[in-house]
């Protein structure tokens, strides 16, 4: 008997259904030819449809997968009959698409059996025309040309006009009416072999006292980003707000605005970099390029060659040098010590053995650095850094465990970082640390764990009127996901689990003689244990942390904190989400017996009234603490009930009218000057503008 | 004759302090100023022009301000006045505190009521960061898209990351606080959005990465977010991030997604196992893989979010060459099909 499934009913389709189908039915070999038919979709966001044969058999079914543009989809085809829908996630981009039909054969081994390419229109709508079965000389080049003379233009903007109708005590003397806003802006072109594409946002804020530059528009942050793909030659350039990529001692996470210029070989043999930023996080126009301040600036070169070939294992040398002066400090920034001068080279070797299995890593830096800047009285120090990396996969092959690959890696780290070693492109960077670590990670399934031991001392200057201490600790990590429960389990959802602990001691090494500026002798310990759950249309999750400290030598109290948290989120229509937390901690100082309690409970809900035209979002925070770290309570509510009269299309603008507000609520307890009710409301009209055209 | 109240002792709480042998140290001292009136009642000014730091026994800089206040005594009553300061401590009297010999610095601070004078001293020695209480010297607040102002599409993932670099080891005890654009106008209080709880250890400096939670963007306007912290005495002014959320589709989270496994590096077969964290919204999550620094998806896989991990199908693994590396990344999808979560690229390796 040939099973026919009837056309028109919707199934998800996977193993789990042909396994559940498969038992009750009597099924014959697939059949070896047939031909499906494949329509364009009309838009962008419509739905793909691959028509099968009616009789197709239910084996070949289970055994077809499918593939859009590289990503394999078969997970979220539905069955529509024996055809194949699939709705896609986004709506399509407007070019060339590939579809494929593949065949999975019993040994693993897998074979296209059809394929398609079908186009979307830049308006979004698809096009039958340009459908066509591919083989093996479709002159893909006459896509790449037609994707190479591309430009496009999207904004984001929205700007309201917000009245404030009712207050009381309200903490700051703010304009009754202000006009506020923001916009996204991302644009770029494709031309020749050039791709140039740039993102800006902007704030608007008509109260300058709440304006982020003291302006009432000014720019956010921006990024232009040129590059130029030869067949031999690539390059290119960056503007505005950038990282240059580098991690070395000298340059690492280093966002901020500047200029970098890039060239190499189109294979990577030979990388050369140059930049110039600003020290300072900033934002605004005023300083358009990050660079016009000569006292907050740096500038720097890197190249990078491989000697003797491309291929994964290639060895790898990395030279960098950079110079400047200026603050760490800006927009997000706060920093102690950030006025400085400083300098540095570095040298960087990578290597790996066996196919990437065997992975070496050194670097050596040099830095002159001047904490207090020129003009200061700490002297310029000159300081050397040096870390060495080894990491190897322990199975060239993984072997295969209950089905699943198995996968350890292990590694072992030096790190020496002088202790006036510093880089004013590496504003994080921890020094004065001569440290051993080892650390292993285990990759099985769905099982992740990892290990890492620390072996650290400082005073690695060896001043003689320093005393040198030692930390040794060891962590220990592991998360697991579980399959989605089926039978008598499935009330559990899609589970998982996590866990996190570390085990630190801190002690002293030497003591210089007449040394009385206390000893350290002390151990912290802190373990989480997670894990939480997913389901159709709700989830949730749980944490508690215990975290201990003991001071051996009696200068800092012994101390308890325990944290447990909770949230949950509900997806109770396409119209209501509704979500909570709660957090409850207790720290507790042992040697004086005073503990302070904290709780946190949120509930928020976010509902479409009246579809496409009222929504409604709120929120309701309670903080309480008391014990020994008494303050005020709080209760906080946040409401807004946004009604849109014209809703915006792209290139249209839309409208609509909010009321929106707050209401906070102090309890001082013991100290009823404390009390206070604050609340606040506004109407706001809002304008919302998207904006989109490409060619 | 002239009634004379006395100065009868001066404190200092601590009595000895660590200064850092690096960059500045901020010294937080309390001096109690003991007086007592032994005839007829009397107002007279307490106070001391500056801390004197000595090494040696020479004055090598005066420290702090002017401490000043009035005490009012009856006739044989006696009276403790408090005094509290920060003293700042700059990287060059660092410096020479570290080349000290040890035990040959101090700092003293003469009080005086007019009439009679009376001194304290303390202790101070250098080092790393050790033998004091935790203290932060240093928070690097900024998106998990490294931005430090944003404008972010409503219900986008976005999540906020302060690096924290300290001094000495204890319970780091801050809080993620933000303030809404239903209040941003008005409040400068904002409301808890997590209680942050970890305890670091370093041998004398360190650092620390926090991650808050997802930050609320179901509501237009502008947020501001802080991540408040005890000790952190040295930092003048806490930074703020500010980013404003307005519907729209052209902007992308990026980087705020954790992956589980695959490790770094790792040789990719159909028995590689790609697990994630859940995500809060998504339908759907995709494995993606390109060449390496290319944006060209190259092969991948989708899942439903009921789905928390995946394999590879044998012909996802064919578009791959053999004996090259690929990036990869995971991005979650929700259902409108915004991009509410995307991991950080991390390679693999195909054998």
């Amino acid at each position: 008997m040939r099973l026919k499934i009837r056309k028109k009913m919707q199934y998800g389709f996977g193993p789990l259904i042909a396994a559940m189908v498969l038992p009750f039915f009597c099924v014959q070999p697939a059949m070896a030819d047939w031909v499906a038919d494949f329509t364009p979709p009309k838009t962008s966001d419509a739905k793909i449809l691959i028509d099968l044969p009616d009789d197709l058999d239910v084996i070949t079914l289970t055994q077809l997968g499918v593939e859009l543009d590289g990503i394999d989809i078969t997970s979220l085809l539905s069955l529509d009959g024996v055809d194949f829908i699939y709705k896609p996630l986004q709506a399509l981009e407007g070019n060339e698409h590939t579809l494929k039909l593949v065949t999975l054969n019993p040994d693993g081994t897998s074979e296209v059996r059809q394929q398609w390419t079908f186009t979307i229109a830049d308006d979004g709508t698809g096009s039958a025309g340009n459908v066509s079965d591919l083989n093996e000389s479709t002159p893909e080049i006459e896509m790449a040309e037609r994707l190479l003379r591309s430009a496009y233009f999207r904004a984001d903007t929205l700007t309201e006009f917000s009245r404030r109708v009712v207050q009381q005590n309200i903490g700051h003397a703010t304009n009754r009416s202000t006009l506020s806003g923001s916009g996204d802006i991302n644009t770029g072109f494709a031309a020749g072999k050039w791709t140039v594409d740039g993102h800006a946002n902007y704030l608007v804020q008509s109260d300058v006292d709440f304006a982020q530059t003291e302006r009432t528009i000014d720019l956010g942050e921006y990024d232009v980003n040129a590059d130029y793909q030869g067949d031999t030659v690539v390059g290119g350039f960056s503007l505005g707000h950038h990282d240059t990529g580098l991690e070395t001692l000298l340059v690492s996470d280093f966002y901020r605005r500047g200029v970098s210029a890039r060239l190499g070989t189109s294979d990577s043999r030979v990388e050369a970099q140059g930049f110039a930023f600003g020290t300072e996080s900033v934002s605004g126009a005023a300083d358009l390029t990050g660079l016009n301040s000569t006292e907050n600036r740096l500038k720097g070169v890197s190249l990078a060659v491989k000697p003797f070939s491309t291929d994964v294992d290639a060895l790898k040398l990395t030279g960098t040098y950079y110079d400047g002066l200026g603050e760490g400090s800006g927009i997000g920034l706060s920093d102690l010590d950030s006025a400085a001068s400083g300098s540095g080279w570095g040298v960087g070797l990578e290597k790996s053995f066996g196919q990437n299995r065997t992975r070496l890593k050194a670097q050596y830096a040099h830095a002159l650095f001047d904490q207090d800047g020129d003009n200061g009285d700490a002297p310029k120090d000159s300081s050397d850094a040096v870390s060495f990396l080894i990491e190897h996969g322990l199975f060239e092959e993984a072997p295969i465990v209950w089905d699943d690959a198995l996968d350890i890696d292990v590694g072992f780290g030096y790190d020496r970082v002088d202790t006036f070693f510093e880089s004013l492109a590496n504003p994080g960077l921890v020094s004065d640390r001569d440290a051993y670590s080892a650390y292993t990670n285990l990759y099985w399934g769905a099982l992740s764990a990892n290990l890492y031991a620390l072996h650290e001392t400082n005073n690695v200057d060896d001043f003689a009127n320093v005393p040198t201490d030692r930390l040794e600790s060891i962590d220990f990590g592991l998360n697991y996901a579980f399959d989605q429960q089926t039978g008598s389990t499935e009330w559990l959802g899609t589970p998982y689990i996590f866990m996190n602990s570390y085990l630190a001691s801190l002690g002293r090494v030497k003591t210089p003689v007449g040394y009385d500026g206390g000893d350290t002798d002390n151990l912290s310990s802190s373990i989480t244990l997670g894990g939480g759950a997913n389901y159709d249309d709700w989830y949730w999750s749980a944490s508690h942390s215990y975290s201990r400290f003991d001071d051996y030598t009696n200068v800092s109290s012994d101390t308890v904190n325990n944290l447990t948290g909770f949230n949950v989120g509900w997806i109770v229509s396409d119209r209501l989400d509704v979500n909570g937390g709660t957090q409850f901690g207790v720290f507790e100082d042992l040697d004086t017996n005073k503990n302070s309690f904290s709780t946190n409970l949120y509930l928020g809900a976010t509902a479409e009234l009246v579809p496409d035209k009222v929504d409604l979002n709120i929120d309701y925070n309670l903080n309480l603490a008391n014990g020994s770290g008494d303050s005020s309570d709080s209760h906080i509510v946040n409401s807004e009930v946004e009604w849109t009269f014209l809703q915006p299309r792209t290139n249209r603008p839309g409208l609509a009218l909010a009321l929106r507000g707050s209401m906070e609520e102090f309890n001082g307890n013991t100290d009823s000057a404390q009390n206070e009710t604050e609340y606040q409301a506004y109407m706001v009209l809002r304008v919302k503008a998207p904006f989109s055209l490409s060619y | 004759m002239v009634a004379e109240a006395n100065v009868t002792s001066v404190t200092v709480t601590p009595q000895r302090a660590n200064v850092n042998v690096k960059g500045a140290s901020a010294l937080s001292l309390t001096w109690n100023v003991t007086r007592f009136e032994p005839t007829a009642p009397t107002t007279v000014p307490v106070s001391s022009t500056n801390a004197v730091l000595q090494i040696n026994g020479s004055t090598v800089a005066n420290l702090g301000g002017t401490l000043l206040k009035q005490s009012s005594l009856a006739a044989a009553q006696s009276e403790t006045l408090r005094f509290s300061e920060v003293l700042s401590i700059s990287p060059a009297l660092a410096r020479k505190i570290a080349e000290a010999p040890t035990g040959s610095v101090l700092i003293s601070r003469t009080f005086t009521d007019t009439q009679t004078t009376g001194l304290a001293r303390l202790s101070v020695f250098a080092g790393t960061g050790q033998g004091g209480a935790l203290s932060i010297n240093r928070i690097d607040l900024r998106f998990d898209n490294d931005a430090r102002t944003d404008v972010i599409a409503q219900g986008d993932t976005r999540r906020a990351i302060a690096e924290i670099n300290f001094r000495s080891s204890g319970l780091l005890k801050g809080e993620w606080r933000i303030i809404d654009p239903t209040a941003s106008l008005g409040s400068a209080r904002g409301r808890i959005l997590q209680v942050v709880r970890q305890q670091v250890v370093s041998s004398g400096q360190g650092r620390t990465r926090i991650v808050s939670p997802a930050l609320p963007t179901a509501k237009n306007g502008l947020y501001l977010l802080t991540f408040s912290v005890e000790n952190a005495d040295g930092i003048a002014e806490l930074p703020v991030l500010r980013y404003f959320v307005l519907e729209g589709t052209t902007n992308r989270p990026e980087d705020n997604l954790t992956t589980l496994s695959p490790g770094n590096g790792v040789r990719v077969s159909q028995d590689t196992v790609f697990a994630w964290e859940n995500v809060p919204g998504a339908l759907a999550y995709q494995v993606e893989i390109f060449n390496p620094g290319h944006s060209k998806v190259v092969s991948g896989k989708v899942v439903s979010a009921k789905d928390l991990k995946l394999k590879l199908s044998a012909f996802s693994l064919d578009n791959l060459t053999s004996g090259e590396s690929y990036d990869w990344r995971l991005r979650a999808f929700d259902k409108e099909g915004r991009v509410i979560g995307s991991s950080p690229r991390q390679l693999i390796f195909m054998p």
